[in-house]
């Protein structure tokens, strides 16, 4: 917080705080008494909440094809056995999700994109909350991820949008209402679901006597996401909708809920908490929700975070931007906001929101005993911090359908295929089979983007060179076994099909939007030293054996630069120290200046500084996209009938300064490889040798 | 958080409200919250209306409806634009950060129809650093890591990216804990480079995480090897980039 900013704060106009206080009173007057419910009955009830779920039902990594069960468990399988216990403990429940429900797996993408669900089915994870009996959700920014006409099938419900209609008939949705209060629709000025919704459900009070008594309670939900989504998916929202601020909303939808009878009044706040001051433009607005009146709990999310803090032995400690928020106004250990019961359960199913309110009949109406009143973010593994609940098995059966189906078609052919081998195994020494074919895809879309582009800056770049840079990720980092090898044994008589998967083989990095800088000649030899640090200096005196790449740690640091037709080309001189290890640059056979410009497509990690590349600080950046560099790959190598070598595997932009030494120089790699070497052609492998932790040695004579 | 200095503006005006209310003004004008929801309807919405009302508080000289008015009319055509950055000059001499900001980057990067020009850029942009917009300051350290708009310079480069990431700019964090591993304008200083690299991944900006998830798996900057969190770093970062895509 900024000097001048908290100077300001206590000038803050703060209606809401002071009027919070009254906030329960004016809570449970929605329905008027009800004559029959004695006074001083007492009615428990619990408010059980998953947020960020993100189509995680089962705990499995589809790209890895690997289960992750036990203590990297996720997934609304294994919250549901938290959920079942919990409802054990609370017979008086009400279940709510607080939204990202319906992307973030490969089973989303399969179920959106890949084989969009007919409106006659249901997916995957609605199916599994429906099963569990969930009450109500609201929204969160990812439903929109898949576009306005994907989630008017999904959720059943006519948006009021122009151009975005439903499917004709029923569609397969959530059986419990999902509310959202501030997404509105340009054409109707209207919200784009229901604001709101009570749900009515049947309790067991207590009376003063001791007797069970049924009672009825209405409960309303709110739904809020962050007014970001109108930035983050413009693509699927601009023009179409409009997203008011949480508080307006809030204090627009609250008393209209109210005086259809609610008697308790709960926020789905898809946000975190920030108590700067308020904006309607801010992204986590749950802190400044909490002060609108008439709300009585707060369930939140979007940050993946826990809050209250964990409870569970040897949890984690509270994030730092909780610990952060002002004492005066939240409570993180006993996860009140404002006086508001909050909660907020992390994300992928790994947490149970649990918020127990204790209600007393007083006057004639609900009363919340808020001293009484208790807030966990229950773990996994809440027994005794170590064991983890076994996921519920009825809900794998349930969609064990979708979940074969996704596996099937991680592992379906592309429909490409490749005449070589594409290994990661001696890229240490200028092999580009598995980098060259993503710098391709990597040109293509960069060259299309300028070309389609209507920016006036970007149009006039069409010029420039476009030129671009991938690593092998996979080259050893995690061990001998650590190596991208696509196809194996591949050759042009046995060619073989890609699949799905290929591409997150490629391109580890399933968190790297595609992103192009625009850059000088100079930039780009700073940026090749950078990388070259790789290589140890190598002392062409030294008798003594020398390793060329002493360790991996750093190898996704190491960029291998391409560009169509292998026009651009260097040399890395190994015997010379870092920062001066690059000669020959030259591109179209001609020396590259150091004035020249190029656009290099790459990642956003890198533009954005990743790695702390000279000049590479995010401002150099002239395109970016919320288009994964895995998806940019995977969508070139569906347009390839099939890859070649000689296309695809063979353009070597850079290669040794020969020298002559004196001692064996070896790079470390898989056992057993040292056919590859020779297949490809690089006669500077010329032994495989003793090993060292699981690596070979192989023999590299840079005099070749 | 970012808003915060975002919103500097809006806290000066809330400030002047403080103080015309000591006055006894006989109409309170609107507060930013109530501006800024007029311009959502206006730019989001494009409703006619709300554009009506921001023009009417603009004229009256509020600074804030200035900037709002100023982003409707920057979605226009060439000549809605020109009456924007008109709009957006006045707000910004007015003191509001973010209209500063715009103007700044606008003229930066040749938007809204206008030639790129760093050296007209850079009095905006100082003119918002000064208000405390943290991303004005990241601008302004790229100037000067870049030599651009004047020369190089380390140190003002490193006072920028304090002022930005201390502003809560998660861009500025991860570019100043790289500058603290790297010793660039500063001693190296492995406190700070974690502890800012931290601060980034906690905004979630999707580079950052990254970066800070490498650093787990290799206990780089003397944090303990931890592969399974770099792991849900990761996934939390493949769920990010679909959001910060476009962060500032």
């Amino acid at each position: 917080m900024s000097a001048l900013t908290s100077q300001l704060r206590p000038r803050l106009p703060q209606p809401a705080l002071a009027s919070a206080c009254l906030a329960a009173l004016l809570a449970l007057s929605g329905c008027g008494s009800d004559s029959a419910i004695p006074e001083g009955s007492t009615l428990e009830l619990a408010l059980l909440s998953t947020t960020d779920l993100h189509q995680n039902v089962l705990s499995y990594d589809y790209y890895q094809l690997k289960d992750l069960t036990g203590s990297a468990g996720l997934g609304l399988a294994a919250a549901a056995t938290l959920i079942k216990t919990a409802r054990a403990e609370n017979p008086n429940n009400v279940l709510l999700d607080d939204g990202d429900v319906i992307q973030g797996t490969l089973l989303g993408d399969y179920q959106a994109q890949a084989q969009p669900i007919p409106c006659s089915a249901t997916l995957a994870i609605h199916k599994a909350m429906n099963t569990l009996g969930f009450d109500g959700g609201g929204l969160g920014n990812h439903e929109f991820n898949y576009g306005l006409p994907f989630l008017s099938q999904t959720l059943n419900t006519e948006l009021g949008v122009t151009g975005v209609a439903k499917p004709a008939g029923d569609c397969g949705a959530p059986k419990f209402p999902v509310v959202n209060s501030n997404v509105m629709s340009v054409a109707g000025k209207s919200p784009i679901l229901k604001p709101y919704a009570l749900i009515n459900k049947s309790f067991n009070a207590t009376m003063p006597n001791g007797g069970s008594l049924p009672v009825s309670l209405n409960i309303g939900i709110l739904g809020f996401v962050p007014p970001q989504v109108m930035d983050w998916d413009a693509k699927n929202l601009a023009g179409k909708v409009y997203v008011n601020g949480v508080v307006e909303s809030a204090t627009q939808y609250v008393p209209e809920l109210r005086s259809k009878g609610a008697h308790l009044v709960v926020a789905l706040s898809h946000g975190g908490l920030d108590a700067s001051p308020y904006s309607p433009l801010m992204e986590n607005g749950s802190f400044h929700l909490s002060k609108v009146p008439g709300i009585d709990a707060l369930i939140t999310g979007h940050s993946h975070l826990i809050f209250p803090a964990a409870q569970e032995a040897n949890g984690p400690k509270l994030d730092g931007s909780l610990a952060s928020l002002p004492a005066a106004s939240v409570d993180s250990v006993k996860g009140l906001v404002n006086g508001v019961p909050t909660v907020m359960a992390q994300s992928w199913g790994r947490r149970l929101g649990i918020i127990k309110l204790s209600l007393v009949y007083q006057g004639g109406q609900w009363v919340v005993q808020k001293d009484k009143t208790t807030v966990e973010s229950r773990g996994l593994n809440y027994t005794d911090g170590k064991t983890f609940v076994t996921p519920d098995a009825s809900l794998a059966s349930l969609i064990d359908a979708e979940h074969q189906a996704t596996i099937a078609y991680a592992k379906q052919p592309l429909g490409t295929t490749t005449d070589f081998e594409m290994s990661a195994y001696f890229a240490l020494v200028g092999d580009v089979s598995a980098i060259q074919i993503v710098n391709q895809a990597q040109i293509d879309y960069v060259k299309s983007f300028i070309a389609s582009s209507s920016d006036a800056t970007l149009k006039s770049y069409a010029n420039i060179p476009v030129i671009s840079c991938s690593a092998p990720f996979k080259a050893g980092r995690n061990g001998a076994g650590d190596f991208t090898d696509v196809a194996p044994g591949a050759t042009p008589t046995a060619p073989q099909a890609l699949q799905v998967r290929n591409p997150g083989d490629l391109y580890l990095y399933g968190n790297n939007n595609i992103q192009a800088v625009k850059i000088k000649g100079a930039d780009l030899k700073a940026w090749l030293e950078t990388s070259a640090k790789q290589f140890a200096q190598i002392d062409p005196t030294n008798t003594a054996a020398q390793d060329l790449v002493p360790s991996y740690s750093t190898i996704y640091n190491f960029d291998v630069f391409y560009a169509e037709n292998n026009a651009l080309t260097y040399q890395v001189d190994v015997s010379k120290p870092v920062g001066a290890r690059i000669v020959n640059l030259s591109y179209q056979g001609q020396p590259v200046a150091d004035s020249a410009d190029f656009i290099v497509a790459t990642n956003d990690y890198r533009a954005g500084g990743g790695g702390a590349f000279p000049g590479l600080d995010g401002s150099k950046t002239i395109i970016k996209s919320p288009d994964a560099n895995q998806a940019v790959v995977a969508a070139y190598l569906k347009r390839q009938p099939q890859l070649t070598s000689a296309a695809n595997g063979s353009g070597r932009a850079w290669r040794f300064v020969k020298l002559n030494t004196a001692g064996p120089v070896y790079l470390r790699s898989a056992p057993g490889k040292l056919a590859i070497a020779q297949g490809l052609g690089l006669a500077q492998v010329t032994a495989e040798g003793a090993a060292d932790n699981g690596y070979s040695r192989y023999a590299i004579d840079l005099s070749k | 958080m970012k808003t915060s200095l975002k919103t500097a503006g809006l806290g000066l005006w809330i400030a002047l409200l403080g103080l015309t209310a000591c006055v006894g003004a006989a109409k309170p004008p609107p507060d930013s919250a109530t501006i800024e929801s007029l311009g959502i309807l206006a730019s989001q919405a494009g409703q006619a209306e709300a554009k009506q009302q921001l023009r009417h508080w603009a004229e009256q000289g509020l600074p804030i409806a200035q900037r709002e008015l100023a982003r409707s009319l920057l979605r226009g055509d060439s000549e809605a634009q020109q009456q924007g950055l008109d709009w957006l000059g006045r707000a910004a001499l007015g003191g509001d950060a973010e209209a500063a900001y715009l103007q700044g980057e606008g003229l930066r990067l040749g938007r809204y129809g206008q030639r790129p020009d760093v050296t007209a850029a850079k009095p905006w942009l100082e003119r918002a650093a000064e208000l405390r917009h943290a991303d004005a300051a990241l601008a302004l350290a790229r100037l000067a890591r870049n030599g651009e708009a004047g020369p190089r310079d380390a140190a003002a480069a490193l006072r920028w990216l304090q002022l930005a990431a201390q502003g809560g700019n998660a861009q500025a964090m991860l570019l100043l804990s790289n500058a603290y591993a790297q010793g660039q304008g500063t001693a190296v200083d492995w406190l700070q480079a974690r502890h800012w690299l931290e601060q980034a991944a906690d905004r979630h900006f999707p580079a950052a995480i990254q970066a800070y998830a490498l650093a787990l798996e290799n206990g780089e900057l003397g944090l303990d090897k931890d592969p399974a969190q770099a792991r849900e770093l990761l996934m939390e970062a493949s769920e990010e980039r679909r959001n910060r895509w476009n962060t500032r």
